[in-house]
């Protein structure tokens, strides 16, 4: 082996070695992952990461004979490709044999050389090399590096990505990986893990397959590196099924039926029924609005409702409220409330419904409902009701069947984004600590 | 795939096969459905049952 070359890292400090001195263009520190521009003489640091120090199953340095060569392991890098699955990279080096390659794809080892010629491109699915032909295994895509440990003859730092895939002939493989700068084309040769770890004096017994620095977040099978695009997809695909359900699950509102009532305030009320109500799918929610027509001040309408099955007389009720406040206080004018509410009665089975009305106005005194008046108020023959000579409120209430429950639809986009968000801030987060 | 990203991917299934249920049935937890008596004291604030606040929230 050819002499070492030492330095400090401009980030952390640590003491690194050059083994492929001359040969090395990038280091990746492994105490810290900075990664550092080793052509120059005074070590500029590329990109500068706070990691865990590395504690990979083939520690940067140890040798082993592979194809009657000895080998020493300089760098190590992992990668994941569009599916978010991980596999790691040691890079070789030999000072008379260059470089070649040990890939651990969950817990399956390959060993690896570059190829000097370019195989044939018989289709955009077949290539042809040493005679034999290779078939594709899946479309390319993009392999993205998302940890680097050690020296390599290239510039790599985390977040490289390339253009890859995957040939197959028999159990071998060719490796093509693209840029906008060039083509590689790695022959990959199946290795057990016997042989790795006889070869360079190690046990391979992660129990997750992987080989590499444990990640940040070890131990805690939730925070995996790779999968971070599978889960926004997977978000992001649910959320949109969710809507397509949430539209063509549901259906149009159709107003069913409607009616003004004046509701005489601070008196007993009435009942009153509207209808009929007409639901037609197999189960249907049914909205019901309140309007008042005419401004009030100061008062309150209570609403109760109750959808009465003709068939069965079985009743569902809902409640609501029409309210409007206002005033003055040492912050000057204020007020609050609604002229108009709606309340929704779900899961209504099909059938044809009335909706019985019934509703108290009161006037608000101060924290005080008005006191209770003589039953003088009586209904008319058309429902409305009367007052006497008091004053009431006039309110025109809705009965539609049908409608979008959005309410579902956001609610599973909270349930379904929030965990995701949640699990990729815990795993960013342990990176960062770490 | 890893551990996490199936059980996600589990979790994603049972959330669209909850709101299929609730589609079909019209179902919604923000429904205004209530079964029994009628309530009292209800004055615009303070939800259903007896003794809510009559009255603004102003204040």
């Amino acid at each position: 082996m050819i002499a070492g070359r030492k330095l400090d890292c401009p980030s952390c400090g640590g003491s690194l070695e050059v083994r492929a001195a001359g040969y090395t263009t990038t280091v990746a520190c492994r105490y810290c992952g900075s990664v550092i521009d080793v052509t120059n003489p005074d070590a500029k640091l590329i990109a500068q990461y706070h990691e865990m120090a590395a504690n990979l199953a083939i520690p940067l340095g140890t040798r082993g004979a592979l194809d009657g060569v000895e080998w020493e392991a300089i760098g190590w890098q992992s990668r994941h490709d569009s599916s978010g699955e991980t596999w790691e990279e040691f890079l070789l080096f030999n000072p008379y044999a260059g470089y070649h390659w040990l890939v651990c794809d969950q817990g399956e080892w390959t060993f690896g050389r570059a190829l000097v010629e370019r195989p044939d491109q018989v289709s955009a699915e077949v290539v042809h090399w040493q005679g034999k032909a290779w078939e594709i295994d899946g479309a390319p895509e993009p392999y993205t590096t998302t940890r680097v440990v050690g020296e390599f003859y290239w510039r790599v730092k985390v977040g490289d990505v390339v253009t890859g895939a995957t040939f197959w002939s028999g159990d071998q493989q060719l490796s093509l990986e693209r840029n906008q700068d060039e083509e590689n084309w790695t022959l990959l040769a199946p290795l057990s893990a016997d042989e790795v770890g006889k070869a360079f004096g190690i046990a391979l017994d992660r129990p997750d397959g992987g080989t590499g620095p444990a990640s940040p977040s070890s131990g805690r099978p939730w925070t995996g590196p790779g999968d971070d695009r599978a889960f926004m997809l997977t978000a992001i695909v649910t959320s949109m099924l969710a809507f397509m359900l949430t539209v063509f699950g549901g259906s149009g509102s159709i107003l069913a039926a409607s009616q003004d009532i004046r509701v005489p305030v601070d008196a007993t009320g009435r009942a009153m029924t509207i209808g009929p109500i007409t639901v037609t799918r197999a189960y249907q929610p049914v909205i019901i609005t309140a309007q008042a027509t005419d401004g009030f001040v100061n008062k309150w309408v209570d609403l109760d409702y109750h959808l009465v099955d003709r068939a069965t007389h079985q009743a569902v009720g809902a409640s609501t409220t029409v309210d409007h406040y206002e005033g003055h206080d040492s912050d000057g004018y204020w007020r609050e409330g609604n002229y108009s509410t709606t309340a929704m009665i779900g899961g209504v089975p099909r059938g044809s419904y009335d909706l019985v009305v019934e509703a108290e106005a009161h006037t608000w005194t101060q924290g005080m409902a008005a006191p209770a008046p003589t039953p003088d108020q009586n209904s008319t023959a058309d429902g409305s009701w009367t007052t006497g000579n008091g004053p009431a409120i006039p309110i025109t209430v809705s009965a539609s069947v049908g409608g979008m429950l959005w309410g579902n639809f956001w609610t599973v986009v909270v349930l379904v984004f929030g965990p995701a968000v949640i699990l990729l801030w815990w795993h960013y987060r342990g990176a960062r600590m770490s | 795939m890893s551990l996490r990203a199936l059980i996600f991917m589990a979790w994603c299934a049972l959330l669209l096969v909850g709101m299929a249920l609730a589609a079909y049935f019209a179902w919604s937890p923000y429904a205004d459905t209530h079964h029994g008596g009628r309530h009292a004291g209800y004055g615009g604030h303070g939800g259903y049952g007896y003794g809510a606040y009559y009255g603004p929230m102003h204040k």
